[in-house]
């Protein structure tokens, strides 16, 4: 089992499974977590909630971050993420349907790492999921040890 | 007597002395020739006296009747000639001489008539006797004739001598006349040059006198004639040269200005009483100087010399030389040199007035008074200009203006006060202002302005008074007033201007309702702004998910089904994805118009070209089999939204990509053209073109020229554009025809020159 693990914070079961789908159809074999909404992500992140004693040194790979999220918003979870210790150097990218500059401004004021947003056509998606994918579990160099 | 007058006698003497003895030569060439003519006539006497006697011997001797006829005749002859003798003759010796010989020629006459008569008596025939009484009578006659001869004698001699002697007188006569008249005239002449040299010489005295310098001297002016009159005028012109050289000394000596006369070796000849007082010197230690060896030598100056010594002789004058010098005694100084060159009338030599004025005080002061002078012009044109700016004011201004005395009486008022209120000048002006026009400005309200707070506070602003006007009806009028204190009189005047507010108040309450339905509407606007904006937020999230789940899951189908689904089925779930992407596309284009629409604009240089040729790079590598030529004009560029640019050339550039790719060789091309004066920009394609009918349509959202069969699209690329253009401030429109191509042409304020910073 890859202990690399992917944080999909999706709140549309459709796109938790195209995502899903699109990832296996590109042989990405990460664990994918999905968190339904940013209270869960945050829960996931801090051990907390739902996550209550989970190891938080086991840090996601990469944090695949939709924008319209019930509780708390997308961008607040980043925030959120920037502003943690462990957590401020998890690479976030954002994967959302608006295209927004508001969004696309904000979401990189707030430390995002890329903003991708998922085209209507699947075989774009499935495109965009593997470039994605690949670049951030297999190319991207991560510090080795992340500060307390 | 006047020496004219002496000379016009000298003539005159002479001229009657020549007549004179021109008469006395007449007279005596007449006395003359009358004392020859005696002497002729007795002459001829003597003559005829002998023949007679010769008569009568022959007679005596041969006594016949003719001899006595003969001696008859020549006895009348003698009495007549006796008797033309007694007229003439006048001398008292000559006529005794003569009545003497008429009584012999009488006596010979009768006696020997008494013969002739006796010899009558013989016979003829007989010889005449003589005896008896003869011989007494013979002798008688023979004495009386002898006597007769010797008176005759006497006579011819006494009337020779006479002629002699007038001869004599006469020419006496003629040699006195000469030599008195020559002596008249001699002694006249002689007379004349005594007097007029006499007096010539005295007058050349005393004028010679007078020119060595004694104006005092009076020359001789007794006597008649004219040199007396010379010397009168003489004495007249000097007491005037006198009084004039007195003038020109008393004005040496009363001008301010220190005045010297120098001689021809620049010594000083005369000062005057202000160079003693100036100069601080005295007359003894100055008089018969040097100019320049004068109080030390302080007036040695090169620059005096220089004017006294070669500007002078070459000029005669100079004027207004400023010289600046420290004198001993009153300081430096710069003085004002003037002089004059003059020749003396009488001397030979020549004399120099040299004027000195200290100037230094009066410099400053110029300096000084130029100033005052140049600041008093400026402030005389500046009031000059207000005076004419206030009068054109007053007479410009579209409000009424009053201008009042203290006493509340119109002084000036505006033309369009006049025309305002319908009055006339002449029932105005000098009124009191609560009279005028029927005593419809008796306000309470004005009167209390006027005369209890303008007293107060000088002036009071924008007063509302609404009164009902004679003439003009019900109005609202704005009172301003200013009391001004008049610089030049004493008393104050006040500015009283009105104006008509009536109709501002009813358009400042309509404003204020229209003003508040803005903002009303501006809230609407903004809230449904801020709607619209979440409502397209909404949509680009939401209405694209379910989208995104169709199109996934019906990919999904075909993949994992792909040998359950029949090609019927294959086909349906084909064109529901291409629905749901279309679907999509419309959502992004509309999205993309929408924020085109609301974004906020942020100008700057905008490279077109490169813009331009980035788009249709892209296109070329999504589609890399079309082979398209492109021509791009180099460094367009433009000051606008760089993001919306991109958006509107994006959507230009697609259509003629689209629209050209059924052509065999398609065509694309970007340039700029020049039309009055603006750049245009177009973009051109040879692609299908349209039908210039429908060209209303075509900038409309959704408005589609082309099925979705033949050219795949939205309808609202176009319109996209055209939002763009227009929120530039732009113009954007379309040349076409089918089959042809189409050439969009825009243009924007901001295309200005090439940026070649960017």
């Amino acid at each position: 089992m890859e202990k690399e693990i992917i944080l999909l914070v999706e709140d549309n079961p459709d796109d938790v499974d195209l995502t899903l789908r699109a990832l296996k159809k590109n042989n990405i074999k990460n664990q994918v977590v999905v968190a339904k909404d940013g209270v869960e992500a945050l829960d996931y992140l801090h051990g907390t909630g739902l996550y209550a004693g989970r190891n938080v040194k086991e840090l996601p790979v990469v944090v695949m971050l939709d924008l319209k999220l019930p509780k708390i918003s997308g961008l607040e979870v980043l925030k959120s993420i920037r502003q943690g210790d462990s957590t401020r150097l998890i690479p976030v990218v954002i994967l959302t349907s608006s295209a927004e500059q508001k969004d696309v401004i904000e979401g990189y004021q707030l430390g995002a790492n890329s903003y991708i947003r998922k085209p209507v056509d699947f075989e774009q998606f499935v495109e965009a999921v593997k470039i994605l994918g690949l670049y951030w579990t297999l190319w991207n160099e991560r510090p080795s040890s992340l500060p307390r | 007597m006047k020496i004219k007058i002496r000379l016009k006698l000298n003539t005159w003497i002479s001229l009657g002395a020549l007549v004179l003895v021109i008469l006395t030569f007449a007279w005596s060439i007449g006395e003359v020739n009358r004392a020859e003519r005696n002497v002729l006539l007795v002459d001829e006497i003597r003559k005829a006296s002998y023949e007679r006697i010769y008569l009568r011997d022959d007679h005596l001797l041969n006594p016949n009747e003719q001899t006595k006829i003969r001696w008859y005749a020549q006895s009348e002859t003698l009495r007549g000639l006796l008797e033309s003798a007694d007229k003439r003759i006048t001398g008292p010796e000559d006529r005794i001489l003569l009545q003497d010989a008429r009584a012999y020629f009488e006596a010979t006459f009768s006696s020997f008539s008494t013969i002739l008569e006796k010899q009558k008596e013989p016979t003829e025939g007989k010889k005449l006797s003589v005896d008896e009484a003869e011989p007494t009578l013979i002798s008688q006659v023979y004495r009386n004739a002898y006597a007769l001869n010797a008176s005759i004698v006497k006579l011819h001699e006494s009337s020779r001598r006479a002629a002699i002697a007038v001869r004599n007188r006469v020419i006496i006569i003629l040699i006195l006349f000469v030599v008195g008249i020559v002596i008249a005239i001699a002694l006249n002449s002689i007379f004349i040059s005594r007097v007029v040299t006499k007096r010539v010489a005295a007058l050349s005295r005393g004028v010679e006198i007078i020119g060595g310098g004694n104006w005092d001297f009076r020359i001789d002016e007794r006597g008649d004639d004219e040199l007396s009159d010379l010397a009168h005028a003489s004495n007249g012109m000097i007491l005037k040269l006198k009084e004039s050289q007195e003038f020109a000394e008393s004005v040496i000596n009363t001008v301010r200005e220190p005045l010297i006369s120098l001689d021809q070796d620049l010594r000083v000849v005369t000062v005057s009483r202000s160079f003693y007082e100036f100069f601080k010197v005295k007359p003894e230690e100055t008089v018969g100087q040097l100019i320049y060896d004068l109080g030390n030598k302080q007036w040695d100056i090169p620059k005096l010399r220089e004017l006294l010594e070669t500007i002078l002789p070459q000029k005669a004058a100079f004027d207004g030389f400023e010289v600046e010098h420290d004198f001993a005694g009153i300081g430096r100084r710069v003085m004002l040199l003037n002089a004059r060159q003059i020749q003396r009338v009488l001397g030979k030599e020549r004399i120099i007035l040299l004027a000195i004025e200290d100037i230094t005080e009066r410099k400053a002061i110029e300096a000084g008074l130029e100033t005052t002078r140049k600041e008093l012009a400026a402030i005389k044109i500046a009031a000059d200009e207000v005076s004419e700016f206030a009068e054109n004011i007053i007479n410009t201004v579209r409000e009424p203006l009053l201008a009042l005395d203290q006493d509340l009486r119109i002084v000036k008022v505006s033309r369009s006060f006049y025309e305002f209120f319908k009055v006339k000048p002449e029932e105005t002006v000098g009124q009191l202002i609560y009279d005028l026009g029927n005593k419809q400005w008796d306000i309470p309200k004005l009167r209390e302005l006027l005369e209890t707070i303008l007293p107060q506070k000088a002036s009071f602003k924008n007063y509302e008074v609404e009164h009902d006007f004679a003439g003009v009806g019900k109005r609202i009028m704005l009172l301003n007033a200013r009391q001004i204190q008049r610089v030049l009189g004493k008393e104050r005047i006040i500015l009283l201007a009105i104006e008509d507010i009536t109709e501002r108040k009813a358009i400042e309450a309509g404003l204020e309702t229209t003003r508040k339905e803005l903002v009303k509407a501006r809230d609407a606007a903004e809230a449904s702004n801020k709607e619209l904006e979440s409502f397209s937020y909404s949509v680009s999230h939401d209405l694209r998910t379910p989208l995104r789940s169709i199109d996934g899951f019906g990919q999904a189908l075909l993949e994992d089904y792909q040998d359950k689904l029949d090609d019927t089925a294959k086909s349906y779930l084909d064109r529901m994805r291409k629905a749901t992407q279309h679907l999509g596309r419309l959502i992004d284009d509309m999205l993309k118009l929408s924020r085109v629409t609301r974004s906020s604009m942020h100008y700057e240089s905008v490279d077109l070209s490169a813009m331009v040729r980035d788009i249709s790079e892209n296109l070329r590598r999504e589609d890399p089999a079309r082979k398209v030529e492109v021509i791009i004009r180099e460094g367009v560029f433009v000051s606008g939204d760089a993001d919306l640019m991109r958006i509107a050339l994006e959507n230009l550039i697609n259509n003629a990509w689209k629209f050209s790719s059924k052509e065999e060789r398609p065509q694309f091309e970007f340039g700029t053209t020049v039309k009055e004066g603006k750049t245009i920009c177009f973009i051109r394609d040879n692609g299908v073109g349209f039908d210039m009918a429908y060209v209303d349509k075509l900038f409309g959202a959704f408005q589609r020229l082309h099925t979705s069969l033949e050219f795949p699209g939205t309808g609202i690329g176009l319109a996209t554009v055209r939002r763009v253009i227009n929120r530039h401030g732009g113009e954007v429109w379309v040349e076409a025809a089918v089959g042809k191509g189409a050439t969009f042409y825009f243009t924007i304020p901001g295309f200005g020159q090439p940026d070649p910073g960017s």
